[in-house]
Order: structure tokens, then sequence, then C-alpha cells
């Protein structure tokens, strides 16, 4: 069907959403560029309106599937259905809460500026095409709009080297993974025929016609893919680039783009590749495998707030990874697998933003506040804050009921449920190690006196981000019906029955 | 007055009071430690009727009790809360010795109180919950959420070592509730596949006790709750975070380490692996019954050479939560009847000793053994209740140790010769478990009087000791009842046997299947006495 002008705009409706942030991104930028230095701030909270008005147009659009699968738009290329619609809702909740806790950090790098929030909303808007793109092409665009956002922002504390450092190498091994994934999607595409994963679905067969090619491209698109997850091997980058980067920034990466980086493997590997299974199961088992327990034992020997958050995050990845790999699986198991991975992606990303809110709270100009021991005596000095920070830890850490056991709960049942006993117990004795670090930050809060007494300042924005990233943290916990069914409404229509 | 919603009252009941006490001033010491003894006070009242009016024919759960609601429906988790005569016991002794664990604290507790009672009476929500959940996911959730309290009444009002032994405690006990997570999935996910059902409840679950097809799994599912439990019993070799923590932990939480969380390891396995997996404890039950001898002497020995008052009796505690295990994996009436039964002497009369050394160590500020000696002769009240409780720890008739040790000695007789071990062709049976266990008690006799001779005896020639001041009148108070209990059970055991005949013999009748009769374990049912 050769698309015709007149049904492109009739498409064009589905993207709606991703068009209007984009161009709410570019009416900041112009915005910023007529507004004296001293009223920057006003921008911070035009962005945050604008793209806080996305979420009920994205929530709309969802309703509107109300359960049934959502056929293509663009000749197939993107994708109308829950999955994703989940997580576009996932990097909106990143990119809000990102926000709100970029302006105090902003404030206090005195680097209030127009370009950063509309980087964050143009990364946001791209990583939504993410979460909807059918064929590698789209795919590749999308990841690459992201991508180039997130360098700048990487960066965007000029005057610091940690900073510059940071984007640099964020740019040169994600410019290099992003070669990668070309090379292998030009080799699919070359053996198969075709860019769009179910039609790549039907030639990437055992046996099929030139399948060796295939498999050699999806080795090549694996580790690209392995790269924007961050799993280890491919996570050298990602300690420096956390701790350079600004912390909202990191906050952000760590969250929105993980998650966006997810579902575009969901997608890949389930859609496109569900009959090489055999061929990438043992890749994807093995990066998981190496992510959650380098990702662990390395966070242990970490003094640096962000790089131990940084280890975690790959920690968590390989958590994830393992949802993928039973996703990958036919029938129940699978479905299960790729719940999995969207709940847990729901939850790290409040629970982590959370976590990194409060070592921005701590942060002021003269002190860098990034070091474990900043937090020493946070019970003293501020209770709740302390409190909130013991929220996000232990939800960090899989102690129920806080969101993260759910998650956990999720991705090991995946496991279980899809015969990954090695990896199972591999996964189960990371979670309990994983404790021991987020334990060091929580007897620094509570065992240890305070190293300054001065008090320290927040802001409304803040607070607010910290008080639902806290409350999201509890409620996914202690009552997680409503979004697990909102997680499973509409991708789970080939079993009905059992979770 | 047994209503439905009082489980959830008497389990939220000291968290709603931890919530309250958030609004306290933090100077005002004395009103926190009141209101939150009140709050414990009210607790154990409420759960008392849960005693009183007990139906002793009642087998399984008591459905006056019961409370079922939909929690997370999509993967068929429910809210369950019932007890049966087991658990009731357990939540019995939970809310006496939270009770006990808040008066002991009073004077001990000097610093950040208000945090300090907070914890406690969360804690006590955690434990409660933990007996009255009757789904698996609910179980874990508090089996869990009890750590986190646990570990920062370690860690911030515990001994000089405190940090280590509270993340070893915390790391310890995690790592084994995480692969007893992965058992509880697999049985999930087995159910959910064999029935179309995907639930938790633990009594659609408990009939995979007698599906064939669960046993090649059940194999492995049996090791991963082991480990759970195992090491929150502690048995021998998962141990050494007990020493550590015992030692550390101030006096209100070795007691409800020692009184409650204990317990939970045993509970664990008589609620969940015995009558749901029969087939691979029966097969596993000489490799467990080996290490709780182990645990017996092994604990036994190491107690008897320690300097630390404390520490002794922390080492106390692995060789008799072996003997409780011995008396569970007997697998007969006896046994787990006794089992039982110990588990609860041993709540209190371990939580009655820990409590006498806190009320040394608040005075003298050591626990060393060496530091004292003839303390009888400066505080006869304690010496007189440190005299009890050391005899019905060693198992003197009339007290409460020696009913629990000789029922699960008589359990312990009748294991099958099968699963005893053979010495040049003789076949030992059961005989050869039940000689191990009375060796235990032999040595627990020589290192607790050792301990009595060594601190209550002898000379008073420390001036240090001289100017000790005997128990106070609260102190005598939180006493008096563990030891009126002591006397109790050692005296009058069958109401206590009452409540456990029925619910016991049910277990032992799914583990020997349904077709089965009870066997010659009933001929001894200690009841009948």
């Amino acid at each position: 069907m050769e698309p015709t002008v007149a049904g492109l705009l009739q498409d064009s409706i589905f993207i709606l959403p991703e068009l209007l942030l984009y161009a709410f991104a570019f009416l900041i930028l112009i915005v910023s560029a007529l507004l004296p230095p001293q009223d920057r701030k006003m921008i911070a909270w035009l962005s945050l309106v604008g793209t806080a008005m996305i979420v009920p147009m994205v929530v709309r659009y969802a309703r509107q599937l109300e359960g049934s699968a959502g056929s293509p738009v663009f000749s197939g290329d993107v994708a109308v259905d829950g999955l994703g619609f989940f997580f576009k809702l996932i990097v909106l909740a990143g990119g809000l809460l990102s926000i709100m806790i970029s302006i105090r950090y902003l404030d206090i790098e005195r680097m209030q500026a127009g370009e950063y929030y509309a980087l964050i909303m143009i990364a946001t808007a791209s990583m939504m095409f993410m979460a909807s793109s059918l064929s590698l092409l789209m795919i590749f665009v999308s990841l690459e709009t992201m991508a180039l956002s997130v360098y700048i922002l990487v960066g965007f504390l000029k005057e610091n080297r940690k900073s510059n450092e940071a984007a640099l190498k964020y740019f040169v091994l994600g410019a290099f993974s992003s070669a990668i994934f070309v090379y292998g999607a030009s080799l699919v595409y070359g053996s198969t025929g075709s860019l769009q994963l179910d039609a790549i679905a039907k030639a990437a067969v055992p046996g099929g016609e030139g399948v060796e090619l295939t498999v050699v491209g999806l080795i090549l698109i694996t580790v690209a893919l392995g790269f924007k997850v961050a799993a280890v091997p491919f996570h050298m980058y990602i300690p420096d680039a956390y701790e350079g980067a600004p912390t909202a920034v990191t906050a952000f990466i760590s969250t929105a783009s993980k998650a966006a980086a997810f579902v575009v493997a969901l997608r890949v590997f389930v859609t496109g590749f569900p009959g090489l299974f055999e061929y990438w199961a043992p890749l994807v088992a093995l990066l998981s495998a190496a992510s959650m327990t380098l990702g662990n034992v390395t966070a242990i020997l970490q003094d640096n707030m962000k790089r131990m958050l940084a280890y975690s995050s790959i920690a968590h990845a390989g958590y994830a990874l393992m949802g993928l790999l039973v996703a990958g699986q036919p029938g129940a198991a699978g479905d299960f697998g790729m719940k999995a991975v969207g709940v847990y992606m729901m939850v790290y990303t409040f629970m982590n933003i959370g976590a990194f809110g409060l070592v921005i709270m701590l942060r002021r100009r003269d002190l860098v506040g990034d070091l474990v021991i900043d937090f020493s005596g946070l019970a003293k000095r501020s209770p709740v804050a302390a409190f909130t920070m013991l929220l996000f830890l232990l939800s960090l850490a899989g102690i129920p009921p806080l969101a993260g056991f759910m998650g956990k709960w999720y991705l090991f049942g995946a496991a279980v449920r899809g015969d990954w006993a090695w990896l199972a117990v591999l996964a189960v004795i990371n979670s309990a190690i994983s404790l021991y670090y987020y334990l060091r930050v929580v007897v620094c809060m509570y065992l240890k006196d305070p190293l300054t007494d001065e008090p320290f300042s927040t802001s409304l924005p803040l607070n607010a981000a910290l008080a639902i990233a806290g409350v999201m943290t509890v409620l996914l916990g202690i009552w997680p019906e409503h979004f697990l069914r909102l997680a499973t409404f509409s991708w789970s229509l080939a079993s009905a029955a059992g979770p | 007055m047994l209503f439905q919603g009082l489980l959830s009252l008497i389990a939220y009941l000291p968290l709603a009071g931890a919530l309250l006490l958030l609004f306290f001033p933090k100077d005002a010491k004395k009103g926190i430690a009141y209101f939150a003894t009140g709050v414990a006070a009210l607790d154990f009242l409420i759960s008392l009727p849960l005693f009183l009016q007990w139906d002793s024919s009642l087998a399984g759960f008591d459905e006056r009790t019961i409370e079922r609601l939909d929690w997370i429906p999509s993967i068929g988790v429910q809210y369950i809360f019932g007890v049966d005569g087991i658990s009731m016991l357990f939540v019995m002794l939970t809310t006496l010795l939270g009770l006990i664990a808040v008066l002991s604290s009073w004077s001990a507790i000097k610093e950040r109180v208000k945090e300090y009672y907070v914890f406690l009476l969360l804690l006590q929500t955690g434990m409660l919950g933990v007996f009255m959940a009757l789904d698996l996911f609910l179980f874990y959730v508090f089996w869990e959420v009890m750590l986190v309290p646990m570990y920062f009444l370690i860690g911030i009002w515990g001994g000089s070592n405190k940090l280590y032994a509270a993340i070893k405690f915390f790391l310890y006990t995690l790592a084994g509730s995480v692969l007893m997570l992965l058992g509880i999935l697999a049985v999930y996910f087995y159910y959910g596949a064999r029935t179309g059902v995907y639930t938790f409840d633990i009594a659609l679950l408990h009939t995979l006790g007698a599906d064939p097809g669960f046993l090649a799994l059940s194999k492995w599912v049996f090791w991963a709750f082991f480990i759970g439990f195992a090491i929150k019993v502690p048995m021998f070799p998962f141990h050494t975070w007990l020493p550590d923590a015992h030692t550390e932990a101030p006096t209100a939480g070795s007691v409800i380490l020692a009184g409650v969380l204990l317990k939970m390891g045993t509970y664990g396995f008589v609620r969940f692996s015995l009558p749901m997996m029969p087939e691979a404890t029966k097969l596993y039950a000489p490799w467990v019954l080996a290490l709780s001898v182990i645990g017996i002497i092994y604990g036994a020995l190491v107690a008897m050479v320690q300097r630390d008052w404390k520490k002794l009796v922390a080492y106390s505690s692995v060789s008799h939560l072996g003997f409780c295990m011995l008396g569970v994996f007997a697998l007969n009436v006896n046994g787990i009847n006794g089992g039982i039964l110990q588990m609860l002497n041993h709540g209190l009369s371990t939580g009655a000793l820990f409590l006498l050394v806190g009320i040394v160590y608040e005075r003298r500020h050591t626990r060393m053994i060496a530091e004292f000696g003839g303390l009888s002769r400066q505080m006869p009240v304690f010496a007189t209740i440190f005299m009890i409780i050391t005899m019905s720890s060693i198992g003197l008739p009339v007290l409460n140790g020696f009913i629990g040790e000789f029922t699960i000695l008589a359990g312990a007789f009748l294991i099958p010769p099968e699963v005893g071990i053979s010495v040049l062709g003789w076949e030992l049976g059961g005989k050869f478990w039940a000689v191990c266990g009375v060796t235990g008690i032999v040595l627990g006799a020589a290192y607790m009087l050792w301990l009595y001779q060594r601190t209550m005896f002898g000379p008073l020639d420390n001036p240090e000791n001289q100017k000790l001041s005997d128990c106070s009148g609260r102190e005598v108070l939180y006493l008096a009842p563990l030891v009126a209990l002591c006397f109790w059970i050692g005296i009058y055991p069958k109401p206590l046997f009452n409540i456990l005949d029925k619910p016991v013999a049910q277990i032992v009748q799914q583990l020997q299947g349904p077709a089965a009769p009870t066997g010659v374990a009933e001929s001894l049912t200690p009841s009948r006495r």
C-alpha cells in the first residue's frame, strides 16, 4: 500500500503528543532567547507545564484502545498499542520528575538556561517515539535524536571538567554503539529484505535462507542495545558519565532513557526475532548475569553516591534483562516476561529518580554533597528527608512492601516461570548483596553524626518531585493492583487467564 | 468475644501506636515510654481472648477469626489472616514478650527514645503478621519487613560492634529469604499451571502435598524453603549471625530475637515445609536431623567456653533450637508437639535469661563472666529468679523445659529405623538421635550451672559488685509472668497440648498421606500422660 498524503496526515493524529512536545521544546528555545536572564526560571515552569499537558493526551489515547491490540500506522512503522503507551507514560513521568528536580539543581550550578529544558523535552519526545517504533530505521532515528540531546545534557556544565569528560565518553561510545546498530540492521535488511520487525520475524527463522547473516546482524544489534541499556561488558562509560553529568540529567538518563532502551529491546527481540530465540537467549542471559553480578559487586566499593547509583543501575539493568529474556519465550511465560520488564521500569523510574533527588537536595555550591558520607546524620538534620531516602534505598534493595519488591517479584517470577533457575538464583543472591551498599547509606543517615549543621535549602518543585516519587514508591508496593492492571490490560491479550 | 477483624486489630495496633508516637515531642521520654507500654499492654490484653476462648477441637484454622480480602487480584494475592492452635500460641508469645520487651527498655534506653519505641512497635506488627498470614505472599512481606526495624534496633542501640552485627543479621536473613522467595514462586507457578488458579492461599497450596507430580519440583523447593527457615532458626552451619546479633542487640532486641524471631524459622517448617512437601521432607529428614544434632552439641560446646554472659546465652539458643528442630523433624505427633512446646519454652526461658543479663549489664556495663561472682549475696531476688530460669533452661522436672525435652525425646525415639544411622550393621534408628539429643541436655546443664556458679556464688570480692542493687519492682514485674509460665507449663501442660494436639495430628496425617492411619506415634500422646 503506497502511503498517500491524506493517509499520512490521518496517521499523524497518533503521534500528536510527540509532535506537540517537540513543538513546545522549540517554543521554549525561542522564548528563552527573548527573556532576560533573571527571568529564565520561568522557562522551567513553562516546560514543566508543557510536558505535563502531554500526559493526559497519552492517557486518552491509551484509553481509546480499550484493551484491543491496535493497528500500527505509517505503513506499519509506528505502533499504536498498550506496550507503547505504557512506556510513553513511564518516560513522560521520568521527564517530568527530572525537570522538577532540575530547577533547583541548575540554580545551584547557576546554569539556568532554556536549552536545558528544551533538550529534556526533545529527548523525552524521542523516547516516546522509541516506545512505538516498529522498524529498525524508525528505531535508529528516534534513538539518535534522543542520544544527541542527552550528549549535550551530560556535558551541560561547561566549566566542569568531569562533566565535559562524561559527555565526551558518552558521545564517543554512544556513536560507536549507534554505528554497530546500523551495521547490524543493514545485515538484517540484506538477508531478510525488510526493516520492519514483523516482516523480519517471518524471514528470520532457524534454517531459513541466509539466516546466518541475520544472526550476525542480530548479534551486532544485541551488542548495540547492550550499550544502550548499560549492560556489562558494555558499561564502561556508565560510571563516568553518571558521575560527571549534572545530577538531574543522571536521574533522567538512568530511568527514562533506560526504559526507552528496554522497550526498544522488547520490540526488537520479541517482535523481530522470536524465531531466533535460541540464538539471542544465551547472549541476553550472559549479559544479564554479568551485569547484575559486576554491577552489584563494584557498587560496594564506591564512595561517591552517583557512582554507586551508576553501578546499581547497571545491576538493575541486569535484573530487567531477565524479563527481556523470558519475554521472548512463547505463550504465557513470554507475556509474563513482558509485563515484568514493564512493571520494573515503572517502579525503577520512581525510586531511582527519588534517590537522585535526595542527592540534589544535599548539594550546595561549595560542598558538592555527592559522597556517601555527605549523608551522615541526615536523620538528625531532617528526619523526613532521611526517611524518604530510606524508602528509596529499601525499595531499590527490593524490600517489601515497597515498589522495588513488586518489580523484583515480577522479574524473579519471570525467571522461575521461564525455567531459568540458575539465573533466578544468581539474581536473588545479587539482590541480597545489593542490600549491603544501600545499607551503607542508611548507616550514614541514621547512625553517624552530621558533618555540618548548616540547614539545607530545598525548593518546592524538588519537594514535590520527591513527594511524588515517594508516594509512588509506597503505593506501587502496598496497593499496586491499579498499576499492574495498567501494565496488563493491553498487551496480555494472548492469555487472558493467569498473571 | 472472638470476632472477625480481631487478628488485624492485634497485628496493627502496634503499628498505629508507632505512628502516633511520631507526633510526640522528642524530649517527652517518659511519656513516650508510657505510651508504648500502654500500646503493648493493650495489644496483649486484646490477644488474650484468643487463648482463653480457644476451641481446642479445631484441627484447622479458626473460622471465627479468618479474614480474607482481595489484595492484588491480578496476581492472585489475597490478604488472609487466620490462626490455628499452633500459630495462636505464637501470637500469644509475641504479644507477651512484646510487652515485656517494652517494659524492660524504660531505663535501658536513654538516647533516641522515640525512634526506639517506634521501631519496637513496628517490629511487633511485623512478627504478628508472620504468624497470622495465611497467604504466602503476605507471609513473605511480613517476613522481610520485620528485618528493617530489627536492623535499626541492633544498629542504633546495640553494643560496641553493633554495625557489623546489624548488617550481618540483615544480609544473612535476607539472603535466606530471597532464596525462599524463589521457592514460593516455583510453588505458585506450578500450582497455577496445574489448576489454572494462580494463588498464594496456603490452604490451597497445602493440597500439593498429595500431588505426586509435585514431587520432583518439591525436592528443590524444599531446599529453597529450608535455607530461608534454617538461617532464621538458626541451624548449624547457618548460625553465625546469631551470636553477633544477640550479643550486640539491646536487651529488648535480644529478647525479641531469641523469643520470637527464631521461632519464625521453626514455625515456617511446621507450617509450610511439612504439609506442603511431605515426600521431600521425609526424604531429606535425616539430613536435617543430622544438622539439628550437630547444632545441639556444637552450640552447647561453644556456649561452654564463652567468657561473655550474653554470648553464652546466645549460643545456648543454637543448641535449644536444634532441639526444637529435632522434634519437628521426628515427623511424628510427639516430636512436633514437643518441638512446638519447646519453642514456646525457649521463648520464655531464654527471653528471661536475656532480661537478666540486661539487668546486670545496665548496672555494671560489662557482661564478662569473670567480672562477677557472689552476686547472690548482693542480689538475692535476682539470684532466685535466675536460678529458676536456669533450671527451666536445663530441663529440670516441674519446670517447662523438662516437658518440652521429654516430649521431643519421646518423639525422637519413634523415628523409624530407616531414618536412623546404622553402626556395624546395627540399626540404631531413632535411638541414635535421642542419644545425641540427651548429650545436649547434659552439656546444657553443665554450661548453665557453671555460669550460675561463676556469677552467683563464690566470694563477692569485686568492689564494683558490692554496690549493686537488687531487682527493682518493675524488673520483678516483668520477670514474674515468665517465671509463673515456666512453672505452669512445667506442672500442668495439658491445656497447651490440648490446643496443639489436633493441628499437629493433622500435619502428621498430611505427612503420612491421606490413606494411612496416624500410626504408632499416637500411642504416646503426651496429653494422656
